[in-house]
């Protein structure tokens, strides 16, 4: 469309410079024709004078009275642009007339007008009218209007093809870099394009490197002891029973992975139910030190009169779990690892300005280390899925990803999880998973529209939210 | 007394051929200037047509226009020079030679001679020209000389009464115009 009407007027320069041209022609045209219509003018007004001239000096020159023919003549006087009078009788004699001092001479500035005196159809001599025209510059002056007006529109018509031009040029220009910005933009986008594919290839590398690992470890404790179990089945049952047993903790461990994996990408049902935030953590306290070793000192800090909330204890158990084991890995020379559960109420000026959560009241529960923290390019990607830190068969990548999966009620919540992290390397990590609280007539739900929804979904409870919030 | 002693003899003669001289030299120059007057007279008399109008039932389309000199013409065959082959307005110049004049004589333009009245042609659209005649015998148009040129009056009044127009032109000419109730 605007190409279409670029193209249109494409020959208008052309065509300006054609009018301006134009335009000067009929400047030029219309001065002469005004100069002949002017001298035809005079050329006219010369021959009516002459003509009543010869009218009142007819019977004069009939009657040989040189006066009352020169009284005739006279009357001219007061035009003052005729020079010179004359008349003539039939001999051709000069019979009356009057001339004006200048000059004698009839030049181009004069028009000269003869006609006959008659008396019924006897001519009976000549009236000679010379009259001046106005001095040339007094006429220019007169066409200088016109000069004026063609110079003015020649000017519009010019600035207009100059400007068009201009537009042109410019135009070519901007068509020129919107299709290298159009080229670029395409590269970029292939270049980003293969990058993510590469990301995602070696985020499986990754994946199946570390699965296979653990896989593997797992298989070999449970065939190992099954191995030493059929050994030993006959001689010494009660340690074949050790090894069975071994083996089973193994192989359920291994269920247990095959379990966090199709949490991850949400196969596994949600079974959200009420549950005592306090009562979870302190069932887990055995669990974690088993885990989490020796050298990590475990505080509990539970709050009293706890709200109850709604969520899925195996997910929200596997969350802390996660964390859990984050810290104690941030933490390789040992450290304290805090569990905190309390009520948080975010009030609406609180939710203004972190548009991340919602107004509403929550019951968090933070987990703090007091390890070195993450540098800045870790923390950027630290909720990623299959990032991690960790050597190959240590980690899967997995553990904060699914803590953000599994809490994140909305594409903001990521970015409430990644301000939880603190921007500088430092003593003290401090990570909530915050659940909001029940309330007891559940409310509908709010309404869950754009892109990113589909990836946040809530895990607890469709109807129930969970948060992760900032904490330092 | 005798004259002869007041006068030497010489000198009288002398004197007397003086005189002489004089009148035998004056007398042509006088009648040359006098002849030249009458042409102008006579050529005036034919040129007067194209300024006065006539009318219709006076001078018909395509009659001629008759002069008529009127007594013992002092004009003579000079009318007769001055109209060869003139024509005024269309209509063709004639002259003729009357000794008296009437109503039905058949004149648009009559010169009265010495001695000649108008009253014949009274009332009459008959433009009657006289030469120099007293105010009481004037016809409607009077030539008179001013400064050795030919000149006119007009009597206006009179070229009315008679039914006859006289142009403007003509008018501005005169010497003096005399004007009805003047």
């Amino acid at each position: 469309m605007e190409r279409t009407l670029i193209d249109r007027w494409r020959r208008l320069p052309q065509l300006a410079a054609f009018v301006a041209v134009l335009l000067v022609l009929l400047g030029v045209v219309a001065v002469g024709r005004a100069e002949q219509d002017y001298r035809a003018h005079e050329q006219s007004e010369a021959r009516i004078e002459a003509q009543i001239v010869a009218t009142n000096v007819a019977a004069a020159l009939d009657f040989g009275d040189h006066s009352a023919a020169q009284e005739a003549v006279d009357a001219l006087h007061v035009n003052a642009q005729v020079r010179r009078v004359a008349v003539y009788d039939a001999a051709g004699k000069l019979f009356a007339g009057y001339r004006r001092s200048g000059p004698t001479a009839e030049g181009a500035d004069m028009v000269v007008e003869r006609v006959p005196v008659m008396r019924t159809g006897t001519r009976l001599g000549a009236v000679v009218v010379v009259s001046d025209l106005e001095h040339l510059s007094r006429r220019l002056l007169h066409y200088g209007v016109i000069a004026l007006l063609v110079i003015l529109a020649t000017l519009v018509v010019a600035i207009l093809g100059i400007a068009q031009a201009a537009l042109r040029t410019a135009n070519r220009e901007l068509v020129e870099a919107n299709e290298a910005l159009r080229s670029q933009i395409a590269q970029r986008e292939r270049a980003e394009s293969q990058l993510r594919q590469a990301q995602k290839m070696e985020s499986l590398g990754q994946l199946t490197g570390g699965i296979a690992h653990d896989f593997n470890n797992m298989l070999a404790i449970v065939i190992g002891n099954l191995d030493m179990a059929s050994r030993r089945l006959r001689k010494d049952p009660d340690k074949a029973l050790r090894g069975i047993d071994h083996a089973l903790e193994g192989a359920t461990r291994a269920a247990a992975l095959t379990k966090r994996l199709l949490a991850f990408s949400r196969r596994q049902p949600l079974e959200p139910q009420p549950l005592d935030a306090n009562a979870l953590v302190a069932g887990m306290s055995e669990l974690l030190r088993r885990t989490l070793g020796e050298q990590v000192r475990i505080e509990t800090v539970l709050a009293g009169g706890l709200w109850r909330t709604s969520a899925d204890p195996g997910q929200l158990e596997n969350a802390i779990l996660n964390l859990c084991v984050n810290a104690r890995d941030a933490m390789a020379d040992g450290g304290r690892l805090t569990i905190e559960t309390l009520n948080a109420a975010l009030d609406d000026d609180y939710a203004h300005d972190h548009e991340e959560v919602n107004a509403g009241q929550y019951v968090v529960i933070a987990v703090t280390d007091t390890g070195d923290g993450m540098p800045a390019e870790v923390r950027e990607r630290a909720f990623d899925p299959f990032f991690t830190t960790k050597d190959v068969g240590k980690g899967t990548g997995l553990g904060l990803s699914q803590v953000m999966v599994s809490s994140a009620s909305r594409a903001g919540t990521s970015k409430s999880i990644r301000k939880s992290v603190p921007a500088r390397p430092s003593r003290s990590t401090c990570r909530v998973i915050s659940a909001p609280r029940p309330p007891s007539p559940a409310p509908p739900p709010p309404p869950r529209t754009g892109p990113g929804r589909e990836r946040a979904k809530p895990f607890w409870s469709s109807r129930t939210r969970s948060r992760c919030v900032a904490c330092r | 007394m005798n004259p002869a002693r007041l006068l030497p003899w010489t000198a009288a003669k002398r004197l007397a051929v003086a005189l002489a001289t004089l009148a035998i030299v004056a007398a042509p120059v006088h009648a040359q200037s006098e002849q030249l007057a009458r042409e102008v007279k006579a050529a005036f008399l034919v040129k007067f047509g194209a300024y006065v109008g006539w009318p219709a039932a006076a001078l018909a389309d395509s009659a001629p226009l008759t002069i008529c000199t009127v007594g013992a013409d002092p004009m003579g065959a000079l009318v007769d020079a001055a109209a060869q082959g003139q024509s005024v307005g269309g209509h063709a110049v004639q002259v003729r030679h009357l000794t008296a004049i009437t109503r039905d004589s058949g004149c648009q333009i009559a010169f009265l001679g010495e001695g000649i009245g108008a009253e014949a042609v009274a009332g009459a659209p008959v433009l009657t020209v006289t030469d120099g005649a007293n105010p009481g015998r004037r016809g409607m148009i009077d030539f008179t000389l001013d400064g050795g040129r030919v000149r006119f009056s007009i009597d206006q009044a009179a070229a009315m009464a008679a039914g006859l127009t006289i142009s403007s032109k003509l008018l501005q000419l005169a010497t003096s115009v005399r004007q009805e109730g003047h």
